[in-house]
């Protein structure tokens, strides 16, 4: 499955809306600068959920990271295309 | 709810752990004197098939304690990292009793270590306060446990043990019955759900808590 930085960007905004939909504003302003722990509070366990939903959403797998590995969407991001 | 494991009491596969287990149990229970109190006839069944177990944390022998309120079980203690790095770790490596994961980077590995353990059909136990309790007081739960639950499809037993005043006062405990998230499992829950039913699981150890005090 082949996908633009973008595609995934957008549907990784719909996996965080579906968890957080009172954050709803914050979410659509999110780019692959916005911080996941610092800009949108996620914490270790949200952090988590988001790794179980997007395997869920891109069928993939990741690896042994941790929930620190991660600072922005953008690596997130960078992640999953490595994968796809 | 999956099968219980086919190895009961003794199981060569497990051998450090339940000899650790049956050689300590005798004095255990001459020290220790269990009383356990349990919410409802429900939750006095015993517990088959994956679960996990959450309880207080007040004391860094609290597995020791819970191993003898659910003692017909083996169990799985979720531990920090830095306890495995400790001189008792390799001890408790070997004994295959500790599911080690960092708290400040927490990885995937470890959570599908958790899930896939209780998907196996073992008893999982963690102490959703993530460290030792000022004083015995309850103290926030995180929200790993819910999530745990969720994503295993395993219910939850909550456990309430009373912290011991003396070294000879009698070891005091409350068995809440099982917590089903299944019905919460149909898609994936949001953040509030997850927050709102640790939320609620405090609730009832502040319950059983109460049960014990006499509140």
């Amino acid at each position: 499955m082949q996908m633009t930085r973008n595609e995934i960007l957008e549907k990784l905004k719909e996996i965080l809306l579906s968890a957080d939909e009172a954050a709803g504003d914050s979410i659509h302003l999110v780019t692959e600068r916005t911080g996941l722990q610092s800009d949108l509070g996620l914490s270790s366990v949200n952090m988590l959920y988001m790794i179980i939903a997007t395997e869920e959403v891109f069928g993939i797998r990741f690896d042994e990271v941790g929930t620190n590995d991660f600072k922005t969407v953008g690596d997130v991001v960078s992640y999953i295309e490595g994968k796809l | 709810m999956s099968k219980p494991n086919k190895a009961r009491l003794f199981s060569p596969k497990d051998f450090v752990a339940d000899f650790i287990r049956i050689s300590g149990a005798l004095p255990g229970v001459i020290w220790l004197r269990p009383r356990i109190r349990y919410t409802s006839d429900k939750a006095k069944k015993r517990i088959r098939g994956g679960a996990l177990v959450v309880a207080n944390h007040t004391s860094f022998v609290d597995p020791g304690y819970l191993m003898f309120v659910i003692w017909y079980r083996r169990h799985r203690f979720v531990c920090h990292q830095a306890f495995m790095e400790t001189k008792a770790g390799p001890f408790f490596r070997a004994a295959g009793c500790c599911i080690p994961i960092d708290a400040d980077n927490f990885s995937i590995n470890s959570f599908r270590q958790i899930t896939d353990s209780l998907t196996a059909g073992n008893l999982v136990t963690l102490f959703p306060e993530g460290h030792v309790g000022d004083g015995g007081k309850l103290q926030e739960f995180k929200t790993g446990a819910a999530l745990i639950s969720m994503q295993s499809k395993r219910p939850i037993v909550p456990v309430y043990v009373k912290p011991r005043e003396h070294w000879y006062s009698r070891l005091e405990a409350v068995v809440d019955e099982p917590v089903d998230l299944t019905a919460l499992c149909e898609g994936r829950p949001a953040f509030s759900k997850i927050n709102d039913i640790t939320r609620r699981l405090r609730e009832r150890e502040e319950y059983m808590e109460g049960l014990l005090s006499g509140k």
